[in-house]
């Protein structure tokens, strides 16, 4: 161990030497002390800034509200004109007198010179909140806000200084009739020293808020900075400063020194590697926790993951410098060991973007919906037609439909090129597959089109024939299902309505006309997704969850209409917060909650009897569930692209082994078979009960999709994803684990495979690095 | 010039070295060859060392002689694992040459070496002990003793980037001793110093040597092996020309000579024409020196004494007078560089 050491202490030696570790600790010290005397206190809200608490449009209307005041004569309002200054009263007097003449639609040139009163009226407002005599209990008799009424109750002789002040603020702002706003009870200021700098901070800083806000405003600042700042330009420095370390060694009479030792080559390559490291270690250790110190006594917030971000920014270096040390250990040369870590780095961030890009893509193109028709499937994508599969050609063939125009499919090209997940307008209908009568039925959002953004065109078929437009959807339309006999459409009105194919119109025109007929209920029912509304198969019955209830409707036979009656509505035991999203599913005898924490419940259809309930200990939130029409079998897809199965029979969770666990985007049981899209555009047929597999549809892929599936999927992951720790740091800071709480909703928050996944390929490439390394360096004759 | 029988050399070496050993031997070398392979994808090979074979006891002071780019520096570095043999069979104090244990046994002082100039005369001796995984405390209780050997008192706390060629040499010497080695190594110690260094050097080894440290040098220059050595091998273009006691060096080597020249000189100093002379001379090999007004010398490569008198009774026959013979002493020197002349193609590898 000794020579090692020796090695290491030499590292340090030489880097003293150079002056690199001085000029660096200095430069840090610096940084820290320019940074220490910037610290915040929360105070009392005393300032009028008509800016942050004047609407815009009303400022023009200050100096017109005093006049009006006095004309009331408000007590607080005349205290207020007695203290303004003479020039002030004149202008304000004038603007009085102009508004009178005025004819009404003139005037922008007065407007401009009510706001540069406006402007003067505020500086003496603000004199006014600081002068200790401008209070007099006798002017303020009004009716104020409690903080204003508690504050008067102790009385002003009592109150400090500040909260004199604070006092002052809220009766001005409140004599102006609530156009001036009372403000936050609390703001920051930022004080340099002694000095208070809020007025200098940049507009981007907001004082006006609480220190828990300011807070997390900071602790994204703090991930941006380590992120951005350190990560690049400290990354720059520490890669330059340290580069020389390895080639030094190699100089002819040093090195054959250090050979002739009793030490081993490998020992003697990794410790000049850690020599490095340490060296770098230091820096960051001092830059960090200078930080967390600043942080934690100037700001009052103490981030962990400030302190964190010293062993995970070590190893990033790491990653890099044994790119550095590797090239300088075969070309002997700093200056190209420097251009291969750059080069690295460029790799790295090229296959990152690569892969965002192909992600992105691949995710957009994505099945998302699959129904079955007994014929075939169609399918459904996000921001594209319904498309049926064209065994000739043996590709995904959109449906024939009325056609788009082409600045609608420019729009729509656009929108997938961005890859948005929310779209600013809503999800396709369907497409569903209308059992008795063979028919397929979706809906059709055009981009350009607004009307269609809320009532949907209906577009219908025989499976899977050429589509007919049949108008539109009812309007806000959020459901299409199919049970045995009907199309159900729900709508986020709370209202359900019944395809009628048979209906009569007595225009000619049909295209703004619906063929859905109402169907009740009489009240209204609270549906804000689709997710929260199942249609039973047979029975066509209706159940809504909303906020821990489940209400059942079912159609009232008596009623010639055959409407939808409200049957009963029960709160269901569910061990969660209410709000959280739920996915509702009925079919057979069984009621199936998915929630976006992860658990699983099944209910018996009649009694709501909770049958079984499951809630794994690693959550992921479900995304899309769907059942056989039997009732029997439940699929479940989670949003990390896994499917697992709930058998109601027989009530367990099993995870299936269907092909393209990982990657199947959407799942649908038909009757005895199931159907599973993966791999971006591959469905496939599976029997339920034994999982065989029958018919695969899959199109021939593409150059693109080879390169992403082969070229840049695999080199992504082998590749070290430096530019990925930050997610490793937020995953440590984050101090309720949402992963563990079952109260956390996780629908909306993205996936996260492993956080420790950048780490792991890092440390691995690493260690590729040095083995290689350590190989060339135990064989070179020198 | 190969004319010398190598094996018998070696062999008769081997004989001699059974009077020194007093131990396993400090270096076995059997058939040690290396060849190098350069460039990436056109290899050219190049033999540096070709099956050198000879023992070094304990406890002499031993000399590897050669002109630059013979393979002695090779052959150190092969010993010490620094490079890798080719082929062959190597030991040093009874360990596989490169080994470890092998490493931890010898001192070192590399040729043109560099100590990191950061460091300080104690620092150094530190960091260097350290490698040899000699504690700290053990280097402070010895380095004072060391550097007074190596004659650098009073320099312990001045930084290596002031020292000159030589002091940073004698510092490298003292680095080679703190781990108590019972071999040094020297390469080319003296290389690049002016004569009163070398003089220190050269006593600083000799105090070496007293205290029973075997001696390893490797020299290019034959005086100073003469002065320090006690057996001496020469090595020319990786093979081995010489192995034996430095006092039969010179005999070695003007044998040496005479066989590369293909026999002895005789240089004649005549007084005749022209003609004359050379129907005199007719049937021997010979060349003219100089000819200034009759007055010539000449001389003549000879096998054996019969060679001169046919020349001698040659030249009265036709008339010349003989004013003088003599028969030409060959230096050591000239023997040696004659031995070894360089090809200054292969002049650089020995700097690797």
């Amino acid at each position: 161990m000794r020579p090692y050491l020796a090695i290491i202490k030499d590292s340090f030696r030489s880097a003293l030497a150079s002056r690199v570790l001085y000029v660096l600790l200095g430069l840090i010290l610096l940084l820290l002390l320019a940074l220490a005397p910037l610290h915040i206190r929360e105070s009392l809200d005393t300032k009028i800034d008509f800016e942050r608490d004047v609407r815009t449009s009303n400022i023009p209307l200050v100096a017109g509200q005093i006049t009006e005041g006095l004309a009331k004569a408000d007590k607080g309002m005349l205290r207020i004109w007695d203290s303004l200054s003479a020039e002030v009263k004149n202008k304000i007097n004038k603007i009085a007198r102009d508004g009178a003449d005025r004819q009404p639609g003139q005037g922008t040139v007065s407007n401009l010179n009510e706001v540069f009163a406006a402007t003067d009226i505020q500086v003496q407002l603000n004199k006014m909140i600081a002068d200790p005599k401008f209070f007099r209990k006798q002017d303020w008799t009004g009716n104020y806000n409690s903080e204003t009424v508690n504050y008067l109750k102790r009385g002003a002789e009592t109150l400090t200084r500040k909260q004199q002040q604070r006092l002052n603020r809220l009766l001005i702002s409140q004599s102006f009739g609530g156009m001036i706003n009372t403000g936050s009870r609390s703001s920051l200021d930022f004080y340099y020293g002694p000095f208070d700098s809020s007025n200098f901070m940049p507009g981007f800083v907001t004082t006006n808020m609480s220190h828990s806000q300011f807070a997390s405003q900071l602790s994204i600042g703090v991930s941006w900075f380590l992120d951005k700042v350190v990560l690049s330009i400290g990354l720059l420095i520490a890669i330059l400063v340290t580069a020389n370390l390895v080639p030094q060694t190699f100089e002819p009479g040093t090195l054959n020194l250090l050979l002739s030792k009793p030490v081993s080559r490998a020992g003697l390559f990794l410790a000049k590697f850690i020599g490095g490291c340490m060296f770098i270690a230091l820096c960051a250790a001092l830059l960090f926790v200078g930080l967390w110190l600043w942080m934690g006594f100037g700001l009052g917030i103490w981030d962990r993951a400030v302190l964190l971000s010293i062993p995970l920014y070590v190893i990033v270096f790491a990653i890099y410098y044994s790119v550095s040390s590797f090239t300088g250990l075969v070309t002997r040369s700093t200056i190209l060991a420097i251009i291969a870590t750059g080069l690295f780095w460029a790799a790295c961030w090229s296959v990152g973007s690569l892969y965002a890009i192909f992600n992105g893509q691949a995710e957009a193109s994505e099945i998302k919906r699959i129904a079955s028709t007994g014929k075939g499937v169609v399918i459904s994508g996000r921001g594209s037609e319904p498309k049926v599969w064209d065994n000739l050609n043996r590709a995904w063939v959109e449906v024939s439909a009325a056609e788009i125009g082409q600045e609608e499919m420019m729009q729509r090209a656009m929108f997938n090129m961005m890859g948005v997940e929310e779209t600013p307008f809503p999800d396709p209908l369907g497409p569903v597959y209308f059992e008795e009568k063979d028919l397929v039925a979706f809906g059709r959002v055009l981009v350009g089109d607004p009307a269609t953004h809320r009532k949907q065109q209906f577009f219908v078929s025989r499976a899977p024939g050429n589509f007919v437009r049949q108008g539109v959807f009812p309007s806000g339309s959020i459901g299409l299902f199919a049970s045995k006999e009907n199309l159900i459409c729900v709508n986020g009105r709370g209202r359900f309505y019944r395809f009628d194919p048979l209906i009569k119109f007595k225009t000619k025109s049909t295209d703004r006309e619906t063929w859905f007929v109402s169907a009740g209920p009489d009240q209204r029912v609270n549906i804000e997704d689709r997710r929260q509304v199942a249609v039973h198969h047979q029975s066509e019955s209706i159940a809504v969850y909303n906020q821990g209830t489940i209400t059942i409707y079912a159609v009232d036979e008596s009623d010639e209409k055959r409407n939808y009656k409200l049957i009963k509505s029960t709160k269901i035991e569910t061990g969660t917060r209410e709000s959280m999203t739920c996915h509702l599913l009925w079919q057979g005898s069984n009621i199936v909650l998915a929630f976006g924490n992860g658990q699983v419940m099944l209910l018996d259809g009649e009694s709501l009897e909770k049958k079984y309930k499951d809630l794994p200990e690693t959550r992921v939130a479900i995304d899309s569930i769907s059942a056989s029409p039997d009732g029997r079998w439940f699929s479940l897809l989670y949003k990390d692209e896994t499917l697992r199965m709930l058998d109601a029979e027989n009530p367990s969770i099993e995870k299936p082994s269907v092909r393209g666990q990982g990657s199947i985007s959407a799942v649908s049981l038909g009757v005895s078979k199931m159907y599973v899209a993966d791999r971006t555009d591959r469905v496939t047929e599976y029997d339920i009960d034994s999982l065989a597999t029958g018919n695969t549809w899959s199109a021939k892929p593409t150059k693109m999709q080879h390169f992403w599936r082969y070229g840049i999927k695999p080199l992504y992951f082998a590749f070290p994803k430096p530019g990925e720790f930050y997610k490793v740091v937020a995953h440590l800071s984050s101090t309720n684990d949402s992963q563990h709480n079952p109260n956390v909703d996780l629908t909306t928050q993205s996936v996260r495979s492993s956080p420790w996944s950048p780490l792991v390929s890092g440390l691995v490439f690493m260690a590729v690095m040095l083995s290689l390394s350590c190989f060339v360096f135990s064989r070179a004759d020198y | 010039m190969t004319a010398m029988p190598d094996a018998e050399l070696v062999a008769g070496s081997l004989q001699d070295d059974a009077r020194f050993a007093t131990d396993t031997p400090a270096i076995v070398s059997e058939n040690l060859a290396k060849t190098y392979s350069e460039g990436l994808i056109f290899r050219k090979k190049f033999q540096a060392l070709s099956g050198v074979s000879f023992t070094v006891n304990q406890g002499e002071i031993f000399g590897l002689l050669g002109p630059n780019g013979a393979g002695k520096t090779t052959f150190i570095k092969v010993m010490l694992g620094i490079i890798k043999k080719s082929g062959g069979r190597a030991t040093m104090m009874g360990h596989p040459a490169g080994s470890k244990q092998c490493r931890q046994s010898v001192g070192y002082l590399p040729e043109r070496l560099r100590i990191p100039p950061h460091l300080t005369a104690y620092q150094a001796l530190e960091y260097f002990g350290n490698l040899s995984n000699v504690p700290t405390s053990v280097v402070k209780s010895k380095r004072d003793e060391y550097l007074e050997l190596v004659g650098l008192t009073g320099r312990e706390n001045d930084l290596v980037k002031k020292f000159s060629k030589g002091m940073v040499q004698r510092l490298g010497l003292a680095q080679a001793l703190l781990h108590d080695p019972k071999m040094v190594i020297l390469d080319e110690p003296t290389d690049g110093l002016d004569p009163r260094a070398r003089a220190e050097m050269r006593s600083i080894i000799g105090n070496l040597a007293d205290r029973g440290v075997t001696i390893f040098l490797n020299s290019h220059l034959l005086q100073e092996v003469e002065m320090i050595c006690q057996r001496v091998a020469i090595l020319d273009k990786g093979n081995l020309r010489y192995c034996g006691p430095v006092a039969n060096i010179g005999e070695y080597l003007s044998q040496a000579a005479e066989s590369s020249q293909g026999g002895k000189l005789v240089r004649f100093e005549v007084l005749g024409d022209a003609t004359a002379l050379n129907s005199g001379f007719s049937g021997s090999d010979f060349k003219v020196i100089s000819n200034d007004g009759g007055v010539a010398t000449v001389e003549a490569k000879v096998q054996a004494q019969e060679d001169v008198d046919r020349i001698v009774d040659s030249l009265r026959k036709n008339g010349v007078s003989i004013t003088g013979i003599e028969t030409r002493r060959v230096s050591l020197e000239d023997a040696f560089l004659q031995l070894t002349e360089t090809d200054p193609a292969t002049d650089s590898t020995d700097s690797r």
